[in-house]
């Protein structure tokens, strides 16, 4: 399941990409505790939020994270708080990128 | 990107009216003459059905649906709460031009004292609020049903939502509305242009794709698939889910400057809601 979320993230993210002008540096590396992954990822939801572009799956996978790690699940709760930060941060540089980039959809064909 | 459009507009004009720079009229009739062009034998009034003016298969459904048609239960109901007084004993007659019977082509307007655009929704509510009434829900319900009557009361009215050009705060809503519905949003980045420009027409798994223009024309409606009438900001909160955007707030700017460009994009089409959809 967390492997699906990751693997689907990343291809959608990949023709998120398409045409844009984002890096690798845009995004992030994964934290390696509880603590750090979840803050960071409500760091990162908190910044697509104020751009006003949250993808729909994001807000359900943190709170999995957090039920995965009152379970005692703690190597599952982070590598879905790292989904979580990486799906908000492909947000935010969707949000930020398309505020020039709208203009390329203007062409009717 | 100039380089391409600059040669084009030379050659057709066809793509010359949408540009980030053109204005609300400007749009409109590049919208009219592209999906003129793209569905030739479609009348342009027609475009107010949405998909059912190019499939015929569900438009015989349709049709048949309109013999009871399953927004009636709505009219009578947003009839009798439009016309109960408020506990002080004002009406929603009373907040709106003409009683508010035959004005939803005037919706939405840009408020210039407030500063935002103002839809039908929402002044359903500020009636409410002046009055001493809690506000109520936006997309479903009974000011569903009230914005049902209200739009009965209009239809055959054309569509006149006004963008005046010396008013820099309705035309910068009326650009941030176009520029919602041509931006990538979601997991899975498209743009409401992507299915209702681009995409006009074809299938999305059972349905065909509706036209832009036309869009607003139709509203509050009652979909099958909701079991109830709803209104545009509702479907608009669908549409965004459907591409993996978590919904913005209903009546939020965003959607109200979305609701205004959409608007003023079907001018001069006559009012047929509410409408049933599937």
């Amino acid at each position: 399941m967390i492997r699906k979320y990751a693997f689907v993230t990343i291809c959608i993210s990949a023709l998120a990409g398409c045409g844009q002008e984002s890096s690798d540096s845009d995004v992030a590396s994964p934290s390696d505790t509880f603590a750090e992954s979840y803050a960071a990822a409500e760091a990162a939801l908190a910044e697509a939020e104020a751009n006003r572009n949250v993808w729909s799956k994001t807000d359900g996978i943190l709170g999995q994270s957090k039920t995965a790690y009152d379970e005692g699940r703690t190597d599952d709760a982070i590598e879905l708080a790292n989904e979580a930060r990486l799906q908000a941060e492909m947000a935010l540089v969707q949000a930020i990128s398309q505020k020039k980039d709208w203009k390329a959809n203007l062409v009717l064909e | 990107m100039k380089k391409i459009i600059l040669p084009l507009c030379l050659i057709g004009g066809l793509l010359c009216g949408l540009t980030a720079m053109a204005g609300p009229e400007e749009d409109r009739l590049a919208m009219v003459e592209y999906y003129s062009d793209r569905f030739p034998d479609v009348p342009l009034q027609e475009f107010a059905n949405g998909l059912y003016a190019f499939d015929t298969i569900a438009r015989e459904q349709w049709i048949e649906m309109e013999d009871f048609p399953p927004y009636e239960i709505a009219i009578e109901d947003g009839q009798a709460l439009f016309e109960t007084p408020f506990a002080n004993g004002k009406s929603y007659a009373d907040c709106f031009e003409n009683g508010g019977i035959g004005v939803k082509q005037n919706y939405p307007y840009f408020d210039t004292d407030a500063g935002e655009v103002v839809t039908l929704e929402l002044a359903i509510n500020h009636c409410r609020e002046a009055n001493g009434e809690e506000p109520l829900l936006y997309m479903i319900g009974a000011l569903a049903e009230i914005s049902a009557y209200m739009a009965y009361t209009s239809r055959g009215h054309e569509m006149a939502v006004k963008v005046p050009a010396d008013k820099p705060g309705a035309v910068a809503a009326y650009a941030a509305g176009k520029q919602f519905y041509y931006t990538r949003r979601g997991q899975l980045n498209f743009a409401c242009s992507s299915c209702h420009i681009q995409s006009a027409g074809l299938k999305l798994r059972a349905d065909r794709l509706s036209t832009t223009l036309g869009q607003a024309t139709h509203w509050p409606v009652y979909r099958s698939k909701w079991g109830e009438i709803g209104t545009l900001q509702k479907r608009f909160a669908e549409c965004n889910s459907q591409v993996w955007a978590k919904p913005l707030e209903a009546q939020s700017v965003e959607y109200r400057n979305l609701e205004y460009f959409l608007s003023y994009i079907s001018n001069g089409l006559e009012l047929n809601g509410p409408g049933s959809r599937r």
